[in-house]
């Protein structure tokens, strides 16, 4: 089934409800300052209507949620993946009201469907009207035809769009997504899908990190605005890229179903790093996983010797995004 | 799949870290990036999203590495674009010592 739904959304188009994901707003003449002071891009240089991909972080730079952020007329949309939705809302609840902004959680109230393969496109511009063509990544527009508002993201390396939807239309815009995506072999499909499509592009979510990670070892540099001033975490971060004792790396890993996360990686004997999540690829057709490995090793062409509860296998180091994806080659 | 030893593991890292960090220096100099190389991730993407580079960076980049390393660059080639490993990876491939 799993498999099947894969196919669907690296060939066709799939159509996911993404119901557990975090979907917030922070709004008010002070929304920008506060949510600035808690996110590490710099949210004075977004334009509207854009968004950005960041992360929030606490003092000592440890990761507390990886957020796609979009900045609107009247305040910003925070997406997150369900894995760290109930802890960002949980704190920005918190932190938002104290600093002059008003902070809402838009999940009993809003629907989140997902749109996503090398046919999202052909869906889309059935459904919410061809204009939906010109609307760059990492964008959004109030949607008059289907009532919704439609954000261009997307971490799977396929065309993607998202669909922000009051609660009481979410059925009927889903039926009109699939009645009218039929022609191009759009299905609904199970949620859980996304990881294995997130992570063969090496699109991070929490879950995939270790306890406590920081966005160095974590490879999520591009997720830093470096010279922003009062950079949460900041006197770490820069202290961190100098000189990060482990570094994060994608592996191929030889046997499937032979390791898992937290498992450790060896070089002749010596322990010198662990898995921290593992995968199936479809389309590899082996497991893949991330990795954080001592630092000196942390490089692509390195082969691991990784060591399994009841079977042992080789790893090796793999550049990301792990293979194209038709879309890409489309464009 | 073959084992490294202690001793390859390390060669290998070396020579791809000296070559990612050229390649860094040369990004951050040819685009003037406000970067520093050890702000740039090896899988960090170099566009969209990623470092935000658009085609006019792109053909920048594959005249650098065409000067660089003599590597010859077609359209088809810029699907290997993507991020900074998957640039080493093309480079690596096609370096004439290689063919």
């Amino acid at each position: 089934m799993m498999k099947e739904s894969y196919k669907l959304a690296r060939n066709n188009v799939a159509l996911l409800n993404l119901q557990t994901d975090g979907r917030f707003r922070v709004s008010g003449p002070d929304a920008e300052v506060a949510l600035n002071q808690l996110i590490s891009v710099d949210l004075e240089v977004l334009s509207f209507w854009k968004g950005v991909i960041g992360l929030f972080l606490t003092e000592t730079a440890n990761i507390m949620a990886i957020a796609t952020i979009f900045k609107c007329e009247d305040g910003f949309y925070i997406f997150t993946e369900a894995d760290s939705a109930d802890d960002l809302c949980q704190y920005l609840a918190a932190e938002i009201p104290t600093r002059g902004a008003v902070f809402e959680d838009l999940r009993n109230s809003h629907e989140w469907l997902s749109v996503l393969g090398p046919r999202a496109q052909d869906v889309m511009s059935k459904s919410a009207g061809e204009d939906i063509l010109g609307l760059p990544y990492l964008s959004f527009e109030e949607n008059e035809r289907l009532g919704v508002t439609l954000f261009r993201m997307g971490f799977c390396g396929e065309f993607e769009y998202r669909l922000l939807i009051p609660v009481d239309r979410g059925e009927a815009v889903a039926t009109l997504l699939l009645e009218g995506g039929a022609e191009f072999g759009i299905g609904q499909v199970s949620p859980e899908i996304m990881h294995v499509l997130m992570l063969e592009m090496r699109s991070l979510t929490k879950a995939d990190l270790p306890e406590n990670s920081d966005p160095i070892q974590a490879g999520l540099h591009w997720m830093i605005s470096f010279r922003k001033e009062s950079l949460r975490g900041g006197e770490v971060i820069h202290k961190m890229k100098l000189a990060a004792a482990r570094q994060s790396l994608m592996l191929r890993i030889d046997q499937s179903g032979c390791v898992t996360k937290g498992d450790r990686l060896q070089i002749e004997g010596q322990d010198v790093g662990f898995l921290s999540c593992v995968v199936y690829s479809p389309t590899l057709e082996t497991d893949i996983g991330l990795a954080f490995i001592d630092q000196e090793f942390a490089q692509n062409g390195v082969s691991f010797d990784a060591k399994g509860r009841n079977c042992n296998t080789k790893a090796m180091g793999a550049s990301a995004p792990l293979f194209v994806t038709k879309t890409v080659q489309s464009a | 799949m073959n084992s490294n030893t202690l001793q390859e593991a390390r060669e290998i890292a070396a020579r791809r870290r000296d070559l990612s960090d050229w390649f860094k220096r040369v990004l951050i100099e040819r685009l003037s990036l406000q970067l520093e190389p050890e702000e740039i991730a090896n899988d960090s993407p170099l566009f969209g999203s990623g470092l935000g580079l658009d085609s006019v960076d792109a053909l920048e980049i594959a005249i650098a590495v065409e000067t660089e390393f003599g590597v010859s660059i077609t359209d088809e080639d810029l699907h290997a674009f993507r991020s900074v490993n998957t640039v080493l990876d093309f480079i690596e491939e096609r370096m004439p010592e290689n063919v």
